[in-house]
């Protein structure tokens, strides 16, 4: 079974969604914005942080570990530290990905087996993509000028 | 911080290992933990470790085995402990710097002599152990609000033992959140 993590970054906060089964999430995400891993598509691993003993269930704390040569801050530094856990704000976060501790706990009890490369986790930024602007609609300026279609006879 | 800054001090793990050291602990630090830690020093996935899962593990494991051993008051342990959060630091470690961030200050608080004799005898760890006291402050929830005894109490044993410039430094990290 694999399973797939999407997580959309925009202005400092972003939205991690997970679909697996019965569990659906989408759920506002953080990280620490000096330290922000690269957008891309990385395989990640349902674990425990074995020197965390905050883990909803009463263990160690659940979490999803993103590998090894991680790329972040956009300048070919890389790292091997970085997993998606349970948080609050970014002040939980020295570059990984956290969301509140119920979710991330719903989400990695979905994922069998555990300790395994059997997610896909995708970074996105978000980007705003801008057209050619509406043309000039004289009808619809007409109306609120007038508070309603003119009668023209 | 990036891992592109330039890594000190490999040599100072033969010191901090050193016979002298080493025969007043009750606990051997490992010889093959200095080797791990030269290796991720080298950005290198630690040999001992087969699957790159089972390195994440074996990093954590090293930094429990270590944090444990510091806890016995023996000033060679203590010296890795604080080393390997050096490496954390410069090597971006984000989910241990946050075990340190947690770790670091209680154990100063049990033993600051001893704690700031270690940054004494290499000043260049100053850097990253007064990054992580600071850290302690306002990290995953902590109340800010203990940062301003801390630095009065403290600041006059810091200034006492740390090289004038290192402790001026380590001063202002730790008046500032993180």
């Amino acid at each position: 079974m694999s399973y797939t993590i999407n997580v959309l970054r925009k202005n400092g906060t972003g939205t991690l969604t997970f679909k697996s089964g019965s569990v659906n999430i989408s759920e506002t995400c953080w990280w620490d914005e000096k330290v922000v891993i690269d957008a891309g598509s990385y395989t990640g691993y349902a674990t425990r942080m074995a020197n965390k003993t905050d883990g909803t269930d009463g263990g160690k704390r659940e979490a999803i570990w993103l590998g090894l040569k991680v790329p972040y801050n956009g300048d070919g530094s890389t790292a091997n530290g970085f997993f998606i856990h349970k948080g609050t704000n970014a002040s939980w976060s020295d570059g990984c990905i956290v969301l509140p501790g119920a979710k991330v706990y719903q989400m990695w009890s979905e994922i069998t087996p555990k300790e395994t490369g059997n997610i896909t986790v995708t970074i996105k930024d978000e980007t705003v993509e801008r057209g050619r602007p509406l043309d000039w609609d004289c009808t619809r300026h007409m109306h609120s000028f007038w508070g309603g279609m003119p009668a023209f006879e | 911080m990036t891992s592109k800054r330039i890594i000190p001090g490999v040599l100072a793990i033969g010191l901090l290992m050193s016979p002298a050291s080493a025969q007043e602990a009750p606990l051997q630090p490992d010889p093959a933990d200095a080797v791990e830690m030269i290796e991720l020093m080298l950005g290198r996935v630690p040999s001992r470790h087969g699957t790159p899962l089972a390195a994440m593990h074996g990093l954590a494991d090293l930094y429990g085995r270590s944090l444990d051993q510091a806890k016995t008051g023996v000033s060679g342990a203590l010296g890795l402990w604080i080393l390997l959060g050096d490496v954390t630091w410069r090597t971006a470690d984000a989910g241990l710097m946050q075990s340190y961030a947690a770790d670091m200050l209680p154990l100063y608080r049990l033993q600051p002599e001893a704690f700031l004799a270690a940054l004494s005898d290499a000043p260049w760890l100053a850097a990253s152990a007064c990054h992580y006291l600071s850290a302690y402050f306002g990290s995953e929830d902590r109340a800010e609000e203990g940062r301003a005894p801390f630095l009065e109490n403290e600041s006059a044993r810091i200034s006492n033992v740390l090289p004038k410039p290192v402790a001026e430094t380590c001063l202002e990290t730790l008046a500032s959140a993180q």
